[in-house]
């Protein structure tokens, strides 16, 4: 079972602006977890735990000692193996997580694109389904109205709106809360292997609807296992190795060093 | 802030409209089976306890439902409040929101049912026999202190529940236990005149009993009783809150473990 750090150590800041070009601010952030088995969840064990000191988890640093700025407007990469962080550093930065350690700042407003799919309900329409993302994604009732048409038409979803979401094949379903967060006001967007959904005509459509965002100025972070994606739209990179950084620059470098790095290993 | 508090509610009634869908399937029978639990609990106990008490209780009946009702409330919005983290871990991992709204949102849902379980319980009183009277207008006071006050239970319990896996199943003991130690199906004077002091450290016994006074008897609530009552409710509440702000910034890592 994850811990929290200590209050001393920890600094996060979120603000709605900033007076820089600083978009991200992170110094030494580090998360560590106790991992170990489910039963000590348990309210009865957790108190034979707590009574006798004797428990048979161990802590995880998942993410350790990781300096990052990113500055307004700016694409960055974040890269590495399974279990290297990503997921994890990513949902520090938006606020998901809080770290054990370090100094954490970060301006404007943060949309995840995690597995936004996931906290829907598969019962209910695909109508309900679009007006619950847009709420979750801080969109207006009004905006709704305004854009509904067109996150509709970016989904494909025209003939679909009254079925349920379960219905749909998973392909459809990851439409529903993609098409709706790809319409909704951001700032800073935080990107987790979400564009890997859908078939290719549709991933083309949301990577030029990202590409849009990016021209407007929004500071994107994007985690992915696809070099080619990273290379296209980052111009910087971060190699995450045990949870630390293992490389960092300009992404041409650090997608080497990571190629580099899994040439000696299977590529996942 | 304004804005920020415009995007909570529209949060807040998105999550609640889809919660409350999702507990009655949008149709008539979806929300007959929801009522079928309270319905089915009332039936049994009064065909148990209408030859025992009937005689010695005007309106059992009466005096059953609204026990029943209000009860359904308090077991169903905690139980369903304090599963709601857990229950909407895809939510609360992959958004960015207040995590009470989630909680909030459930409670709400329970509410709602819970509004239209009031009607037709108004409705079968007055078809029993008992009209209307000013007092009534007194019972939406009394059940908004019960709303608080189950509000904040959920909020603090929902902390446990995340915390401890098994917290919803010895949750589910007390309710169980809750319900004999509360005059749901039995009257307080059934009960010798030295236990009876146990029942007022009981807060649903404290509703309940206002409730039927406000609604059966034609009582307004004594005001001290209500101001009473409603000061608890307001610690609990604030006291939940303030638990579930404490471990606000750890419910991640609990719902990950």
């Amino acid at each position: 079972m994850p811990v929290a750090g200590s209050a001393d150590a920890v600094e996060t800041v979120r603000a709605p602006s900033g007076d820089d070009q600083i978009a991200i601010s992170a110094v030494r952030l580090g998360k560590r977890f106790q991992i170990g088995t489910k039963t000590d969840a348990r309210f009865f064990r957790q108190m034979l735990a707590w009574c006798s000191g004797i428990t048979n988890t161990r802590p995880l640093w998942a993410v350790r000692g990781i300096d990052l700025q990113i500055c307004r407007g700016e694409c960055v990469g974040v890269i590495g193996r399974n279990g290297s962080g990503k997921t994890t550093l990513l949902r520090m930065l938006a606020g998901l997580l809080v770290p054990t350690e370090g100094r954490l700042r970060t301006y404007g407003r943060i949309s995840t694109f995690f597995n936004i799919g996931s906290g829907l309900f598969s019962e209910l329409r695909v109508i309900d389904n679009i007006r619950l993302t847009a709420a979750l994604c801080g969109m207006s009732r009004a905006a709704l109205s305004r854009r509904f048409d067109a996150i509709v038409a970016f989904g494909e979803l025209e003939d679909y709106l009254y079925s349920r979401l379960g219905e749909l094949s998973m392909g459809f379903t990851s439409r529903v809360p993609l098409a709706t967060a790809l319409h909704s006001d951001i700032d800073i967007l935080l990107t987790d292997e979400v564009f890997a959904v859908g078939d290719t005509p549709f991933q083309a459509k949301c990577l030029a609807k990202m590409n849009e965002l990016l021209k407007q100025g929004t500071t994107t972070i994007m985690a992915s296992h696809s070099m080619a994606l990273i290379k296209n739209n980052c111009s910087r990179a971060i190699c995450l190795e045990h949870g630390a950084a293992a490389a960092q620059g300009p992404v041409a470098e650090v997608v080497q060093y990571y190629e580099h790095q899994c040439g000696n290993a299977p590529v996942e | 802030m304004i804005d920020n508090f415009a995007v909570y509610a529209n949060q807040l009634r998105e999550l609640t409209r889809c919660e409350w869908k999702l507990r009655e399937q949008s149709t008539l029978l979806g929300f007959l089976w929801t009522l079928l639990n309270p319905l089915l609990m009332f039936l049994v106990l009064y065909m148990l306890f209408t030859r025992w008490m009937g005689g010695f209780m005007a309106n059992y009946p009466g005096y059953l439902l609204i026990g029943v009702v209000q009860f359904s409330l308090f077991t169903t919005a905690t139980t369903t409040g304090m599963g709601s983290l857990s229950n909407r871990r895809g939510i609360m991992m992959n958004f960015i929101m207040p995590r009470e709204l989630l909680v909030l949102t459930t409670v709400c849902s329970v509410a709602i049912s819970h509004v239209i379980e009031l009607v037709l319980m108004l409705g079968f009183l007055i078809a029993l026999g008992a009209a209307p009277r000013l007092s009534w207008l007194a019972f939406p006071l009394i059940d908004a202190v019960q709303l608080l006050f189950v509000t904040g239970l959920a909020l603090g319990l929902s902390v446990l529940a995340v915390r401890f896996i098994d917290f919803q199943r010895i949750w589910s003991i007390i309710t169980t236990v809750g319900f004999f130690l509360t005059p749901v199906f039995y009257s307080t004077a059934a009960i010798g005149a030295d236990r009876q002091k146990f029942l007022r450290y009981n807060p649903m016994a404290h509703i309940i009993t206002l409730a039927r006074e406000c609604l059966l008897e034609g009582r307004f609530p004594a005001w001290r009783h209500l101001a009473g009552l409603t000061a608890f409710a307001i610690l609990v509440a604030g006291v939940g809150y303030a638990v579930f702000k404490n471990q606000e910034r750890r419910l991640s890592d609990y719902v990950l473990s």
